[in-house]
């Protein structure tokens, strides 16, 4: 279920737009990352979501009520941002964190217990009668997250979380937005430029490109894309041409996709688009088994395997379904399955696993 | 009289004088600052322009004028505040509030426009992320306020014109220097002037060390 | 929380409790008490001798507060005309006619007099030492003339002793104006003991009132010597004047001619006559009311008539009878 929705949204300052119709749905509970050049739009994105930006057109939706023209400020009470550059009250780092709290009115005891318990998650126990501002770059970040957190808001947005950060105050970031994402169906949502990071922690990246989101889908593919596109002429894995049919069905609300490839082969997507497409599927999407196995999964395929390739830790398997797909298993799983050259495998793999694009 | 209970009693004086114009031009320039700072209207950059240039009033001819209005034919002659401290604490107190206002709005201005985000991020509404500017600011509304004090302390012309520089009722520091100088009690004038600077520096040094606690107190 | 908004609290509580403190103390000072205000020329102020003049009045007129507000001639007298004054006390017998005939003063009262004096460098270049004011000015402008380089240095400012110094050079057959213009002479534009300062470090010659030269002579302020010798042309007299209260809205006449019926008594005429006796060894007043009073022939009298007195239907008088308000026995003619 979404909890925000842009559509066609544009916003700026001073008369300029910065965003020139964003559509973006970000689900409850979601990490999703923004990934993109300085000046793409990313921190304006950033702010209009958290209700500090007013969109000049377009729509906004939270919890599907449209908020583009009155009560933003519900924004401001459950979205919380946290700055590219660390800034704080001038007083310490407990009076910063406990700022949200006490200005939603939350009785000091609780209060008190909120603040140690958020500093405690955030390794900063002890630094509670510091000034906020004479403290080092990592921990600086580690107290801005912190007062974001204190208030246990149901979105957080972060612009560029991982910037300089020391290995330590990394570590302990990352570890809180997971737990945050998983236990307390905090919905995250950070701009970066660190890509890795985004892979790592996000489970969907957009990438946004002056001032609109130029794709959207997957981490690990949209990653991919991103790698290719900046590599240049190194190959992507798995990408094919196909047809796509637009089909409404009952196992997907918003319908799904019948993808029509050359000689012949069908796979199902998620999506909504019609015509000549680009499709990827991710190698480590894939599962490869002897038998054809009963699963949730709508795309499995029988083949050989024509290529064995290892890699680090990992191994390559090329399998010919009538296109050649390679999947990524672990060495491990080789020597489970005893996979040979010329062996035949089953190929199987979600339809929300293919981007299409 | 002994000279050095002279010398107290004026010094008392001018403290007296000056602290209260200081206090009236906080009382009147702060909120003018803080709305000057804060508020965005057109026609600010005049209002601005005029309280920067306001602080360069001569005292000399802001005291003429306030004695014209003053003077027992003047406008304001019924009042009869003319050679009495009040009139000194009026004229000081029209002569320091642009500075009051110039350098509140000033550092307000100057407060990283993030806190103002940050404080409505955190889930502050308006007032209360204006109140958070507010509190960034105190270094500069102290400066602010402890500057006007320091010219009016330190001013001579608005003094001389509209207090007279009567012993014992409107002598204060600066007419007293200005007369032992022309009287040729040089070394009582310059002994009058360390009296102002030590007195200046004992205050002045004292709010900067409040400083830091006055701006931790504010944060409640 | 609370203890930190109290601290604030407490910080204005001291603001007003102080400023509070003041008023209540100024209040005490002025209350039941009658402010008498003397509008003055600072060269009188400067000499110090209204403040033992005030301190005596006080000690016994309790419930007077005296207040001299001193500026130039000029301004002293428009604040009297103003109504910021209740009495004057100047040294410019032009001005002070002027004042009386159109209608602000009346009693007038000369109260003491001293002279001018011509001071210079103890070389004396122009060589005037022992001679009158007039050959004195004769032989400076010779000597600057001759010189080419600064010789002497006059105030221009138009005060008392500017005034006195037009009608020196007048006296000596100068023409002011026309040898402003010449090289030898500076203007300093500023007050008699700065202008003593200035003829100190260039070595220059110029008039000056005897109070501040003597004062800033003791204090080793100045090296420069009296040159010439007291004589009419150079005498300067202190008068009294009461702002008439029926041209002038509040001004305090009752109280005014207590305290100028207190300064021609004899008691404060000795104060003044006294004054810096001690200090200077040179009395920087002469009490004026019993040389008038006597009449006695004396050059001093004739000079002080002939200076200070003005002429009504013919005759000189101190204070011409139409300016006389109320009898308070100040005159025997």
């Amino acid at each position: 279920m979404a909890i925000i929705e842009l559509v066609d949204l544009r916003a700026g300052y001073d008369g300029q737009l910065a965003l020139k119709g964003v559509n973006l749905e970000i689900d409850q509970g979601e990490i999703l990352s923004l990934i993109g050049p300085n000046g793409a739009g990313k921190t304006t994105l950033l702010k209009t979501i958290g209700g500090l930006i007013s969109p000049s057109s377009g729509s906004l939706v939270f919890r599907d009520t449209d908020i583009t023209d009155t009560n933003r400020e519900i924004l401001r009470e459950n979205a919380t941002l946290v700055f590219q550059n660390p800034v704080h009250f001038g007083t310490t780092v407990y009076k910063n964190v406990a700022y949200g709290l006490r200005i939603r009115g939350v009785d000091e005891s609780d209060v008190d217990k909120r603040v140690k318990e958020t500093l405690e998650l955030l390794g900063l126990s002890g630094f509670e009668s510091r000034n906020a501002r004479k403290l080092s770059g990592g921990e600086q970040r580690r107290v801005s997250l912190a007062r974001a957190v204190a208030i246990d808001s149901s979105i957080l947005l972060l612009d560029e979380p991982g910037a300089d950060l020391d290995l330590e105050s990394k570590r302990i970031v990352e570890e809180t937005l997971r737990s945050l994402s998983k236990d307390r169906g905090t919905t995250v949502v950070m701009a970066t430029h660190d890509m890795f990071q985004a892979k790592t922690l996000a489970s969907r990246i957009a990438t946004v490109q002056d001032g609109q989101i130029e794709r959207i889908g997957r981490a690990s593919t949209v990653f991919r894309l991103e790698l290719e596109s900046r590599i240049g002429d190194h190959p992507v894995l798995n990408r094919f041409r196909a047809q796509a049919v637009w089909i409404e069905s009952d196992w997907t609300k918003g319908g799904h996709l019948r993808l029509r490839l050359e000689g012949g082969l069908t796979l199902e997507a998620t999506g909504h688009r019609d015509g000549d497409v680009t499709i990827i599927i991710p190698p480590e999407d894939i599962i490869i088994s002897r038998q054809a196995v009963l699963s949730s999964a709508r795309n499995s395929l029988k083949g050989s395997v024509i290529n064995i390739e290892a890699s680090n830790s990992s191994v390559l398997l090329t399998v010919d379904v009538g296109i050649e797909l390679v999947a990524q298993i672990t060495e491990d799983s080789l020597k489970r399955l005893k996979i040979e050259k010329g062996d035949e495998v089953f190929v199987t793999f979600k339809a929300s696993s293919v981007t299409v694009y | 009289m002994t000279l050095a209970s002279e010398i107290v009693e004026i010094t008392l004086r001018s403290l007296f004088v000056s602290g209260f114009a200081a206090f009236i031009a906080t009382l009147i320039g702060l909120p003018i600052g803080v709305l000057v700072g804060l508020r965005k209207f057109r026609g600010r950059p005049l209002v601005k322009g005029v309280f920067n240039g306001m602080m360069a009033m001569p005292t000399v001819a802001l005291g003429l004028i306030l004695y014209l209005l003053f003077s027992q034919t003047g406008p304001l002659g019924f009042l009869q505040l003319l050679y009495s401290p009040y009139a000194i604490i009026v004229g000081q107190a029209i002569l320091v509030v642009p500075i009051m206002v110039s350098i509140t709005t000033e550092t307000i201005e100057n407060v990283d426009p993030s806190i103002r985000e940050l404080a409505l991020t955190l889930g502050a509404d308006e007032s209360g992320a204006r109140a958070a500017v507010l509190r960034e600011s105190i270094g500069g509304i102290l400066l602010a306020s402890s500057a006007s004090f320091s010219r009016a302390i330190s001013e001579l012309g608005v003094a001389l014109m509209l207090g007279g520089n009567i012993v014992g009722l409107t002598r204060i520091l600066t007419t007293a220097i200005a007369l032992e100088t022309a009287r040729g009690e040089v070394a009582l004038g310059i002994g009058l002037a360390v009296v102002l600077l030590v007195v200046m520096l004992v205050i002045n040094v004292s709010l900067r060390l409040a400083e830091k606690r006055v701006r931790w107190w504010l944060w409640q | 929380m609370k203890r930190e908004r109290k601290t604030l609290a407490a910080i204005f509580v001291v603001c007003i409790v102080g400023i509070t403190t003041g008023v209540v103390i100024y209040t005490g000072q002025t209350l039941g008490k009658s402010l008498l205000t003397v509008s003055t020329t600072t060269s009188l102020f400067d000499t110090g001798v209204l403040d033992t003049l005030k301190t005596e009045y006080e000690a016994s007129h309790p419930d007077i507060i005296l207040a001299f507000i001193s500026a130039g001639t000029g301004i002293a007298i428009t604040h009297a005309k103003n109504g910021d004054a209740d009495l004057i006390l100047v040294h410019s017998p032009s001005h002070e006619k002027a004042f009386m005939d159109e209608g602000f003063g009346v009693n007038r009262k000369i109260l003491a007099y001293n002279f001018f004096t011509i001071v210079g460098p103890s070389e004396d270049p122009a060589n005037i030492s022992g001679v009158d004011a007039s050959t004195a000015l004769s032989r400076i402008y010779d000597y600057g003339q001759s010189l080419n380089s600064s010789i002497w240095v006059t105030r221009d400012d138009n005060s008392g002793t500017n005034s006195k110094e037009k009608q020196l050079w007048a006296a000596a057959g100068f023409d002011y104006e026309t040898i402003k213009e010449a090289d030898w002479l500076v203007s300093s534009g500023t007050g008699m003991g700065a202008t003593l300062r200035m003829a100190t470090e260039l070595e220059l010659y110029t008039l000056s009132d005897i109070g501040t030269y003597l004062k800033f002579f003791a204090d080793g302020l100045i090296d420069l010597q009296q040159l010439v010798v007291p004589s009419e042309s150079l005498l300067n007299v202190y008068s009294a004047i009461a702002v008439n209260a029926s041209r002038v809205e509040g001004a305090r006449f009752n109280l005014a001619m207590d305290f100028i019926a207190w300064l021609v008594d004899s008691s404060a005429q000795e104060t003044i006559g006294n004054f810096g006796l001690e200090d200077y060894g040179q009395a920087l007043f002469l009490p004026a009311v019993g040389v008038i009073e006597s009449q006695t022939s004396n050059e001093i009298y004739g000079w002080i008539r002939s200076y200070a007195f003005f002429d009504y239907d013919g005759t000189l008088y101190e204070c011409p009878p139409p300016w006389r308000e109320g009898d308070y026995g100040l005159y025997q003619s």
